[in-house]
């Protein structure tokens, strides 16, 4: 199996502290393929204080989808209208061999999943990280995302059956979802 | 022998007053031009990539448009950049492959001109080999199968000329004309190419409207499971139509031509070509970069059955073992209905486009 291409984005990232919230950043496109998107700086100065958790959405909400992002237009990370419109969450793409030996392509793209004509159901899901000890200050927090994960739990995925075209097949994205629940994890804190 | 001595030293001194009494009297003082946005792509696309050591003049453009149109630069006199980036065709050729001053043709096609301030990766031919537009503008002069010229006597033949020593003080304060300033006057210009008028954008502003068959073709060009192009072309979102990436697109099994690679050094790149903008195709023939496609229709049916299988082939290039999605003929026919409402016919005759 090979990947050629792997593109996420990552929104509404949040710090908590007792019954307090901070938006650190609207979004964040990250693309291994160029490498860019690895290293996120918050567009705000962080209020000094002890954070005990870390959020974000993986995809953009049903909000936040519906505005207009020209940077994100650009790198054509559009999602069709047809399919709900609005963003991309993701495009993992690559090569495997099929079962009868050959080679063939898969595009695992994720967003909103269209479940009839005209009938759309949400597709982002959020992550949260308790438990944080991190005190703001010149601060570097590592979040991991285990790419075979996407491929494993709680779904085992079958290339065979899904591999593309994905977009338009609610089933795929629903699995998608759910296997994307387990994909992240928090690393390192260097403070 | 003295005498001669002192009589050239006589000459160049006066020859350097003549100069500096010209240059006291033309005053540096170029007018600042600021690029207009399209109303198409505002708020859509991010804005244009000016560098900040070659930002718009008028004086520059202008210049920029006269070399643009100079056969000075070839080594006989005898071509210039618009022998093959003619305005009629949206700055290409329609010869599959351009001829250069010696007869010489070259293998692969000219690429059409417009848009290229939004070109954010900046990397220009269909392989990417030159990264930024004023260093895509040295190649074509001293290209053996182009221009043949060197650079040293192209800029002695600009030097020498009634007109271009003044035109370069006024564009960049200074008389002193090199390739670095050639190359940036001839980027300037282009960079106030831009189409951006085509039936499509219209109908995105509301002062046009789409046949029903127009629709349906946008609509299959935004299906993943129908002619997926969007991944890679752009969409009502992003009218550049173009990723200005590059991707094998199953056109070859083999190749004589690597692309990317050739660039990069990384086999993964083998057979990866630019992908051109679909703005204008009307005027653009041939297709592809080596121009082997005559017709929209050739290049669908590619798409559609004739995609061929090869390591790097891209994995949006779906059935390739079976040559690819097979679209129906009323599919292929409203795709190429839609495919024509992105040609823009008064940019080709865009007055400020044309020679002075």
């Amino acid at each position: 199996m090979t990947i050629t291409r792997m593109r996420y984005l990552l929104s509404n990232i949040k710090l908590y502290r007792s019954e307090d919230s901070i938006i650190v950043g609207a979004y964040n496109l990250v693309d291994l393929t160029n490498s860019s998107g690895l290293e996120y700086d918050p567009e705000i100065k962080i209020p000094s204080g002890s954070y005990d958790s870390l959020s974000f959405t993986f995809g953009f909400d049903s909000i936040d989808n519906l505005q207009s992002y020209p940077d994100l237009n650009t790198v054509n990370w559009n999602w069709p209208t047809l399919l709900g419109g609005g963003y991309h969450f993701m495009q993992y793409e690559g090569k495997f061999i099929d079962n009868d030996g050959l080679e063939q392509p898969y595009a695992y793209h994720m967003g909103t999943a269209r479940k009839a004509e005209n009938v759309f159901e949400q597709n982002y899901f959020n992550v949260t990280f308790k438990n944080l000890d991190f005190k703001n200050g010149d601060a570097n927090i590592e979040i991991q995302m285990n790419i075979a994960e996407w491929f494993k739990d709680p779904y085992t995925w079958d290339l065979n059956t899904y591999s593309t075209p994905l977009m338009p097949n609610y089933d795929a994205q629903k699995l998608m979802n759910a296997n994307g629940r387990n994909v992240f994890s928090l690393g390192k804190i260097d403070q | 022998m003295k005498n001669i001595l002192s009589i050239s030293s006589i000459i160049f001194a006066l020859l350097l007053i003549s100069c500096n009494e010209d240059n006291e009297e033309r005053v540096y003082n170029p007018t600042p031009y600021e690029l207009e946005i399209p109303e198409v792509f505002q708020n859509r696309i991010i804005a244009p990539l000016i560098p900040s050591d070659n930002t718009l003049t008028v004086e520059g453009i202008a210049l920029g448009k006269k070399l643009f149109y100079d056969p000075m630069l070839s080594a006989n006199g005898t071509q210039s950049c618009s022998s093959c980036h003619k305005l009629e065709n949206s700055f290409t050729d329609t010869n599959r492959f351009s001829i250069g001053i010696d007869g010489e043709a070259g293998t692969r096609n000219a690429m059409p001109i417009f848009n290229l301030a939004w070109n954010f990766n900046e990397t220009f031919f269909w392989d990417g080999r030159a990264v930024s537009l004023e260093n895509q503008a040295e190649e074509p002069v001293t290209n053996p199968i182009e221009m043949h010229n060197t650079w040293k006597a192209a800029i002695n033949s600009l030097q020498q000329d009634d007109n271009y020593p003044d035109l370069f003080f006024d564009a960049f304060g200074t008389s002193q004309i090199s390739m670095e300033l050639v190359t940036k006057a001839i980027s300037q210009f282009e960079r106030t190419i831009i189409s951006a008028n085509s039936k499509f954008d219209q109908a995105i502003l509301g002062n046009a409207s789409l046949s029903p068959s127009e629709v349906s073709g946008y609509e299959i060009f935004m299906a993943e499971d129908k002619g997926d192009c969007f991944h890679c072309h752009g969409s009502i979102n992003n009218p550049l139509w173009t990723d200005n990436l590059f991707n094998n697109n199953g056109i070859d099994s083999v190749f004589t031509d690597i692309g990317l690679e050739k660039t990069t050094g990384n086999t993964y790149d083998r057979g990866k070509f630019k992908t051109p903008s679909l703005r204008n195709l009307k005027f653009t023939a041939p297709y592809m970069h080596d121009g082997r496609f005559n017709t929209i229709e050739e290049v669908i049916d590619h798409y559609s059955e004739g995609l061929k299988f090869s390591s790097t082939i891209d994995p949006l290039m779906k059935s390739a073992y079976k040559g690819g999605v097979h679209l129906t003929d009323e599919e292929k026919s409203d795709l190429k209905a839609f495919l024509l409402t992105l040609s823009d016919d008064s940019f080709i005759i865009n007055q400020s486009f044309y020679e002075n």
